[in-house]
């Protein structure tokens, strides 16, 4: 089973993602911020991760850079709202390898996520 | 709750997740208005309302969206912004109709219902208030245009891409790297296309030794997202990798349509190269005269060193790649449209997930609980990590199967160790284990019981609320303080509390408390104060609502309840105490005026009900001309109790043992009979009331001489009466259960208990058999 973990401080950003991918057979871990992200990331080796950038505490961005240097392989999905042109730049210069922005629909991330795995 | 429909689970989410947000909003914002001081909720508000707004646009919640939106802004200056002198007031108003729209509209979310249409109004009314700051601050503009921060310096523009000093492209020799072209499109709709260009060339930058891609500009350039909705976007470039990982990785090339993966063979991708830079022949220098490139180990391979296998695109033939040979040749202004038409992503959501089985649930805090006994507890700090905090939330029946499952437990280790089997044994070790066993027990039945417990403080926050909000409306000076918010109760009793104390204290406002006028004309110096408090206390829960206003005055109730027919005896006869229970009584309202919040006459016997429902009493205190007091007291849940099993032929009742004094057998000359032929004992120089249990259950038994049964003393709230039943079957801890709703209340029964062999008993209440 793919692992997919998801990155967000808003539980129902976290849930509702749950959701969505367990319907699709995948296993999913909940981080609620930066630190979370990179710990879990190392204990779980998820196959993906959606990471909100827009988070307080250590950003999003730095989560990336972190876990890129753990594991330069490692899938990261951007997810933000409209508006944030610069930090998705700066998120796929630290690694990202794609972005989703809010509000998007279920089979838009779905795609997003499947097409990485 | 009642029939609430049920809601799909991501609503569900949605709406529990915004009613505590929201709840804790309410929270921060009042607390700063009564300290005077925003700075430190600012931080949390902001991200409060940062969340909401992310949130309700995933829902695609427009209105709450815009609204959170715009308060976001506003909160996101002020934090920002060090010289500005907001006007708490506003603000709090403002702050406060948000959340009132939002409350409204999760309200009609629950009901199945569309949340409320978008506040132009109050949206419109934030946005001015902060132009007005921004206005006033204009010469700290530097603050307002932040986000312009971003380095300039990252311009890096993609004409050819560095070379990483990576092995897989410098270490293979030449004759392996091949040229392709790559062309696609983006989905409809999908944003910022410019942007996802740019995340496909930089995912596959370290792969290539070099490439280029039309449009040149498109990080810095909008006009690129036109330009690539309408002609696509190519890249060019040349690899070591094979062509298998070539196409893995444009295959996770999210919303691409018509992806075209081309090898061209290195003449064409030199000419390509050439022409795309303007130049005759690509060389070293030529190259490095490119402003602005950023090639940090230029080994551009020469076209002479390759040894280039023929590979004309025609040799390759890939189902999912429309082959045109012309493709490479022509100019690079005119991109052959290779792409076929998208088609329109019919997305249907799909909203019938599993819905859960309970539309509540309620949360568990992973730490320590907060005991009102004198064991050892764990208890330990929440931590206060704002709106983060330790919580999972479980779902009632659980716990409700939780609750039992413990009950039951505390019942047969009860039977375990009161086992006949053993009355006459002496087991040592065996009394010790017991013991440990018991401890146990009892710890887990404490903390299960208060798994339903909850702080008061968030019905509490509400009471504030109202509070404020009426005192303005009928402008009157009030301080309302609160003490114990933090006193815990169980859930059922959080939700029910809520109306009746709302009742009482708007009674307070409204009746109670007079005019500002009115009390300086009275020479009442002290400001008008109203307190509602909470405690723990034996085992019951007490909340009162206190006030120094203008009292009630019995003289007036007694003079309506003659009205209306209500004496039984002479008015002198009442104690006051007895008169303020008229106040219960459905339709008595002294008020000639009904007001807007009170004086309907319907509201404080609903409140006496709600409080009954609870297993409660509630108690007025009051002094004309000094203030009121409105007590309620709530027993803890009590799923389990000690309680005495008594027989009246063959039904069995349980009293609480904390009402029994002490029971003893009657002998005839003890008891007397009294003038109106009522049974009575003298007991150390003391009548009390005999109750007989099978006269008032209406019971058939052999057992009616009053020496063949058994007296038991039975005392609650200062009244005594001596109840007579068959015989003492002993002490039993049993699980109360209540009645169900179909069976018809009866006074002096409180509920009913499964005794360990399967027979039901029913509990009596001490309060229902002593006032006759």
């Amino acid at each position: 089973m793919k692992k997919l973990l998801v990155v967000d401080d808003a539980e129902f950003m976290r849930r509702s993602l749950k959701l969505i991918f367990e319907s699709e057979s995948f296993e999913v871990i909940e981080a609620e911020d930066g630190y979370a992200a990179v710990k879990l990331f190392k204990q779980h080796a998820p196959d993906v991760v959606t990471m909100d950038i827009n988070m307080p505490g250590k950003t999003g961005i730095e989560a990336i850079k972190e876990i890129k240097a753990i594991d330069p392989s490692a899938k990261i999905i951007v997810v933000t709202a409209m508006g944030t042109e610069e930090m998705i730049r700066e998120s796929i210069q630290q690694g990202a390898s794609n972005f989703i922005i809010k509000p998007f629909e279920e089979d838009q991330i779905k795609e997003v996520v499947k097409k990485l795995v | 709750m009642t029939d609430t429909p049920k809601l799909e689970p991501m609503l569900e989410m949605y709406v529990y997740e915004t009613i505590q947000l929201i709840d804790r909003l309410e929270q921060l914002i009042m607390d700063s208005e009564v300290s005077g001081d925003l700075s430190e909720g600012m931080e949390e508000i902001f991200r409060i309302m940062h969340t909401i707004k992310g949130n309700s646009m995933m829902m695609m919640f427009e209105g709450i969206a815009e609204l959170g939106h715009v308060t976001e802004d506003l909160f996101d200056y002020l934090r920002k912004t060090e010289s500005v002198q907001p006007d708490y007031e506003k603000i709090t108003d403002l702050v406060l109709d948000g959340i009132d729209h939002i409350k409204t509209s999760v309200h009609q979310l629950q009901e199945g219902d569309d949340p409320l249409e978008k506040p132009e109004g109050l949206i419109d009314e934030i946005k001015e208030y902060l132009d007005s700051l921004t206005f006033m601050n204009l010469d700290d503009a530097t603050i307002a245009e932040d986000e312009k921060d971003e380095s300039d310096q990252d311009k890096q523009k993609y004409y050819i891409a560095p070379v990483k000093g990576d092995e897989k492209t410098t270490s293979k020799p030449p004759e392996t790297l091949r040229a392709y072209e790559v062309v696609f499109r983006f989905s409809e709709g999908c944003e910022m296309e410019n942007i996802r260009a740019f995340s496909v060339v930089h995912g596959f930058k370290d792969n290539s030794v070099d490439m280029l891609h039309i449009p040149k500009e498109i990080v810095e350039d909008e006009n690129a997202i036109d330009e690539i909705k309408q002609n696509g976007f190519k890249m060019l470039f040349r690899t070591g990798d094979s062509d298998e990982s070539v196409r893995a990785y444009f295959d996770t090339v999210a919303f691409s349509e018509g992806m075209s993966i081309n090898l061209m063979s290195n003449e064409d991708y030199d000419r390509a190269l050439r022409t795309y830079l303007g130049l005759d022949d690509v060389s070293e220098d030529a190259v490095e005269a490119l402003e602005q490139s950023e090639i940090i180990e230029p080994e551009i391979i020469e076209p002479e060193t390759i040894e280039a296998e023929s590979m004309k695109p025609d040799a390759f033939v890939d189902e999912n790649v429309q082959v045109e040979s012309d493709a490479v040749s022509t100019p690079m202004e005119d991109l052959p449209s290779q792409v076929a038409d998208t088609i329109e992503n019919e997305i249907g959501k799909d909203k019938q997930g599993e819905n859960l089985d309970e539309n509540q649930k309620i949360d568990v805090e992973k730490q320590g609980i907060q005991k009102s006994t004198d064991k050892k507890t764990k208890k330990s700090k929440p931590e206060v990590k704002s709106s983060a905090q330790n919580y999972i939330s479980v779902g009632i029946p659980k716990v409700d199967k939780l609750m039992d499952l413990v009950g039951e437990l505390v019942v047969s280790e009860s039977m375990v160790t009161r086992n006949p089997d053993l009355v006459d044994v002496q087991l040592e070790n065996f009394d010790k284990a017991v013991r440990q066993h018991r401890i146990i027990i009892n710890e887990l039945q404490d903390i299960v019981m208060s798994i339903r417990m909850m702080p008061l403080a968030m019905t509490f926050q509400k009471m504030n609320r109202l509070v404020r909000d009426m005192k303005k409306k009928v402008g009157k000076d009030i301080d309302f303080e609160l003490r114990g918010q933090e006193t815990e109760v169980d859930k059922n009793v959080i939700e029910q509390i809520g109306d009746p104390l709302m009742h009482i204290i708007r009674n307070s406002i409204d009746h109670g408390i007079e005019s500002n006028d009115l009390r300086e004309e009275r020479g009442k110096k002290e400001r008008a104060k109203i307190v509602l408090e909470a405690k723990h206390s034996g085992g019951d829960v007490w909340i009162t609502v206190k006030d120094n206003g203008q009292g009630i005055d019995p003289e007036k109730i007694l003079s309506k309840a003659e009205t209306r027919g209500l004496l039984l005896k002479p008015k002198e006869e009442y104690s006051d105490r007895e008169v303020y229970n008229f106040l219960f009584h459905s339709g008595f309202s002294t008020k000639e005026k009904v007001t807007e919040f009170s004086g309907r006459g319907v509201g404080l016997d609903v409140v006496a009900r709600n409080v009954e429902a609870l297993g409660g009493t509630i108690i007025i205190d009051s002094e004309v001309g000094r203030g009121s007091e409105f007590a309620i007291r709530i027993p803890l849940t009590l799923a389990i109790i000690d309680g005495m099993m008594m027989s009246v032929n063959k039904s069995i009742f349980v009293l609480p043992i904390t009402a029994i004094k002490e029971s003893f057998s009657a002998k005839e000359h003890d008891v007397i009979v009294d003038p109106e032929g009522n049974e009575m004992c003298m007991i150390r120089g003391v009548c009390y009331p005999i109750l007989r249990l099978h006269n008032r259950f209406e019971i058939n038994t052999e057992c009616r001489d009053i020496n063949d049964g058994i007296l038991i003393m039975t005392e609650y709230d200062g009244n005594v009466s001596l109840l007579f039943a068959d015989a003492i079957l002993g002490e039993q801890q049993v699980v109360v259960k209540n009645l169900s709703s179909f069976l018809e209340k009866v006074d002096g029964i409180s509920g009913c208990a499964l005794l360990g062999d399967g027979r039901i008993s029913l509990i009596l209440d001490p309060a229902g058999l002593v006032n006759m």
